[in-house]
C-alpha cells in the first residue's frame, strides 16, 4: 500500500518569544534572572549574543511583571 | 498573534532524555511553543486537562518509539503514548487547526504496533537526535525562520552543556519534571533568539 505522503507544515505565526514563555509558564522575575546568568555563561557563548540574551531578559522581565 | 503551541506526546524515561530535549530544541527552531502533559500535574481531572492541552495546540508530535514493554515487573506495554495520539487524531479529523505528526524509531516496527495507521507516513528517527532533527526538518517549515540540522545541533548541545546546572537549580535529576521543562524551553528560547537577532542583523 502506497504510503499517504503530506506536504510540510507550514509555521504560521510569529516565532516565539522569551516574554511569551515568561508569560505562558508564570515564571518569576528571579527565576528569568537566574535562567538568563546561567544561559548567558553558556561556554563557547559569543559575547555579542550573550548581550541580545541580557536585553531580552529585561523585556521578558517587564512580560512577567 | 502568538506563535502555535505543539502538543509534545512522548515516553518520560531516562534513555529518551536526549531526544526529548532534542524535540523541545528542534520545535523551538521553528518558533513553536512546546507544551507537554508533564506540565499538568498528577492531582485533578488529568484526562480532560490533556485534551484542553491538546485543543490548546495547532499541531501535535507522536512518539511511538518505546511503545513497549516495562523492564520492570509487571511487564505492560505502555498506552498512554497511543492513547494520547488516539485523541489528538480524533480532533484533528473534525478540526482544520490541528495536524498530528507521528514519529517512530522504524517504520516496520509503527506498523507492526499500529496497524491501524497503515498508509500513513511516520517520521523515523532511528533513535538519533541527528535524524530527528532532520525529519523535524521533512515535517514542516517555517515562514519567518528558516532553521537548518547544523544550528539544531548547535543550539541543542548549549542546552546540554546547561542542563546540569538546570537540573542543580530544580534539586531534580530527570527533565521530565515541570520545573526543568519550563526552565530548558526558556533556556533553548533565548539562545534560538540570540541567533535569529544575529541572523537579521547580518542580512544587506
Amino acid at each position: 500500500m502506497e504510503k499517504k505522503k503530506r506536504k510540510p507544515y507550514v509555521v504560521p505565526g510569529p516565532p516565539v518569544t522569551s516574554e511569551e514563555i515568561v508569560r505562558i509558564f508564570k515564571l518569576s522575575p528571579e527565576r528569568v534572572a537566574r535562567l538568563t546568568a546561567l544561559v548567558e555563561s553558556t561556554p563557547g557563548l559569543h559575547d555579542s549574543s550573550a548581550k541580545i540574551i541580557r536585553d531580552h531578559k529585561l523585556k521578558a522581565l517587564c512580560a512577567g511583571s | 498573534m502568538s506563535a502555535p503551541a505543539v502538543f509534545l506526546n512522548a515516553p518520560y524515561d531516562k534513555e529518551f532524555e536526549p531526544l526529548f530535549l532534542a524535540y523541545i530544541v528542534g520545535v523551538l527552531g521553528f518558533g513553536l511553543i512546546p507544551r507537554a502533559a508533564l506540565e499538568i500535574g498528577g492531582t485533578g481531572n488529568r484526562i480532560d486537562r490533556i485534551v484542553g492541552m491538546i485543543k490548546g495546540c495547532g499541531l501535535s508530535i507522536h512518539d511511538l518509539s518505546r511503545v513497549e514493554l516495562s523492564s520492570r515487573p509487571p511487564h505492560l506495554p505502555r498506552f498512554n503514548m497511543p492513547f494520547e495520539l488516539g485523541m489528538a487524531y480524533f480532533y484533528s479529523l473534525s478540526s482544520t487547526s490541528h495536524e498530528c505528526f507521528i514519529f517512530d524509531c522504524d517504520d516496520r516496527q509503527f506498523e507492526k504496533s499500529l496497524s491501524d495507521l497503515k498508509g500513513v507516513d511516520p517520521y523515523s528517527h532511528g533513535s538519533d537526535v541527528g535524524r530527528l532533527f532532520s525529519q523535524l526538518l521533512r515535517a514542516m517549515t517555517a515562514q519567518e525562520l528558516k532553521p537548518t540540522s547544523h544550528q539544531m545541533t548547535a543550539v541543542y548541545m548549549q542546552v546540554k552543556d546547561r542542563l546540569p546546572g538546570l537540573l542543580s537549580d530544580s534539586g531534580s535529576d530527570s527533565i521530565f519534571h515541570a520545573r526543568v521543562f519550563e526552565d530548558v524551553v526558556f533556556a533553548a528560547t533565548s539562545l534560538w533568539t540570540a541567533r535569529q537577532v544575529k541572523s537579521r542583523s547580518n542580512q544587506p
